[in-house]
């Protein structure tokens, strides 16, 4: 929305995103060597192994989401100019995590394409979501090179880069339906994830406002949406610390 | 390079200390019946606690119901079984085919998941047998075989942690207040200062 154009690298293996990339991998790789090293089931190192790429890819995704929004905002905010490069590499990362929560989990857990069948509609929804994040962050790996920016010029690129966010609610829906850490959802890491999601959408809402000021659609004093999902999130977040007060006051746990 | 070695560190420790939890969502599957597994609470057993195991049933045959269903659960480990239970149709799940059973794992391990089923009357549907395995990696602290005194203090303990648990929710939703308070104040602020 703020038009900016993808920063090149020059020396690629120098840079922040090969950096990134190769942290990632040996992130990737030790969690492999940890699971069969210290779980002692071959089932439980195939559960371990998809849930802790699953949230790695989770994380990364939220990452590279708030970038753009935070630096907009907080212009002066420490290394901006490397999160702004490094953001394409975190991208890559996301679908790497997620390709191997995916694969490990379909064809590890549920049985690959037999076990389909035995799949009920809500499973095979979440399945379906997942699998079209998957697609989209495939397609946006494919293309997060200066060559493809080139290629497609960036107007299109840019386009196709905008489907991130497409991805991002298909993969919130995905683990709501299906992830154990989000089936209390009021528990510790909703919580926590509550709170995360506030601050991106809030940031995201004041981006969207300035778009509309950019675009000459709105220049009134106040920003609407910013205030609008600020305000929105402000009384949930009362609420939810009404009933966790509550609840700790009278011993209700 | 030292920077990247320490924020790998960070993320091996954070990577490392994701909760031990047991293999949830699996699916089995024999014939035209197949099963997957969920585990309540949160796919987290933990050994002397009661633990909720729902199984979502599909015959591609459309033959099997549960109401029809002879089935039985049972939990095993190292070959010698632990407890039979029987398999309940959650009558709330219309739309699907669940069941449920609940076992008390005594101790952490690795245990195997037996679900047997046969039609009560008739032939309906072909019998089936589902093997699962199932890791329980923590205790829940009110293990059986503890002292008067000592179980009255480790319940103690638990309401105590249980209490931590709801306080840290409640600050994190404190949390999500300040954030929501502050941000427009620092966002507006830095506007104006960048204007």
């Amino acid at each position: 929305m703020s038009g900016e154009v993808p920063p090149k690298s020059n020396n690629v293996l120098n840079s922040i995103r090969a950096k990134i990339l190769s942290g990632g991998f040996l992130v990737a790789v030790g969690l492999f060597a940890y699971a069969q090293f210290f779980i002692p089931s071959q089932a439980g190192v195939i559960f371990k192994l998809q849930q802790g790429y699953a949230l790695f890819a989770f994380g990364l995704l939220y990452l590279t989401l708030l970038i753009s929004p935070l630096t907009l905002a907080f212009p002066k905010f420490p290394s901006a100019g490397l999160l702004k490069r490094g953001r394409r590499a975190l991208g890559q990362l996301v679908f790497f995590y997620g390709a191997l929560h995916g694969g490990i989990a379909f064809f590890g857990q549920l049985g690959g394409f037999a076990g389909v069948q035995f799949l009920d509609n809500t499973y095979r929804l979440a399945i379906i979501l997942s699998f079209s994040a998957l697609c989209i962050l495939f397609l946006m790996t494919i293309t997060s090179f200066d060559a493809a920016v080139a290629r497609l010029t960036y107007r299109r690129w840019k386009l196709l880069h905008r489907l991130v966010y497409v991805a991002g609610v298909f993969l919130l829906m995905h683990a709501w339906m299906l992830g154990s850490h989000f089936a209390d959802r009021f528990g510790l890491f909703m919580s926590g994830m509550y709170v995360a999601l506030a601050f991106l959408i809030s940031l995201e809402a004041n981006r969207f406002d300035i778009f509309l000021r950019e675009k000459q659609v709105y220049n009134g004093p106040v920003r609407i949406f910013f205030s609008l999902v600020t305000g929105l999130f402000l009384a949930f977040f009362i609420w939810l610390a009404v009933m966790h007060g509550v609840a700790v006051k009278e011993g209700l746990v | 390079m030292k920077k990247l070695i320490a924020i790998l560190s960070v993320v091996c420790v954070f990577g490392l200390s994701i909760p031990h939890q047991t293999q949830a969502h699996v699916l089995k599957s024999e014939g035209t019946v197949g099963a997957v597994l969920h585990i309540l609470p949160q796919d987290d057993p933990a050994a002397g606690e009661a633990t909720t195991l729902v199984l979502s049933f599909k015959d591609t045959a459309e033959k099997m119901r549960l109401q029809e269903c002879d089935c039985t659960l049972s939990l095993k480990r190292s070959g010698e079984t632990i407890s039979t239970v029987q398999l309940e149709d959650d009558a709330v799940a219309r739309s699907v085919q669940r069941g449920t059973a609940v076992v008390t794992f005594p101790e952490t391990g690795v245990y195997e998941l037996i679900v047997e089923g046969s039609p009560t009357s008739g032939e309906s549907f072909s019998p089936f047998l589902l093997e699962y395995s199932i890791r329980v990696a923590r205790n829940s602290g009110a293990m059986t075989k503890v002292p008067d005194e000592a179980s009255t203090q480790k319940r103690s303990f638990l309401a105590d942690g249980e209490s931590q648990r709801t306080a840290a929710q409640f600050l994190l939703s404190l949390i999500g207040v300040v954030v929501m308070v502050g941000l427009p104040f620092v966002v507006m602020n830095n506007q104006k200062i960048n204007n």
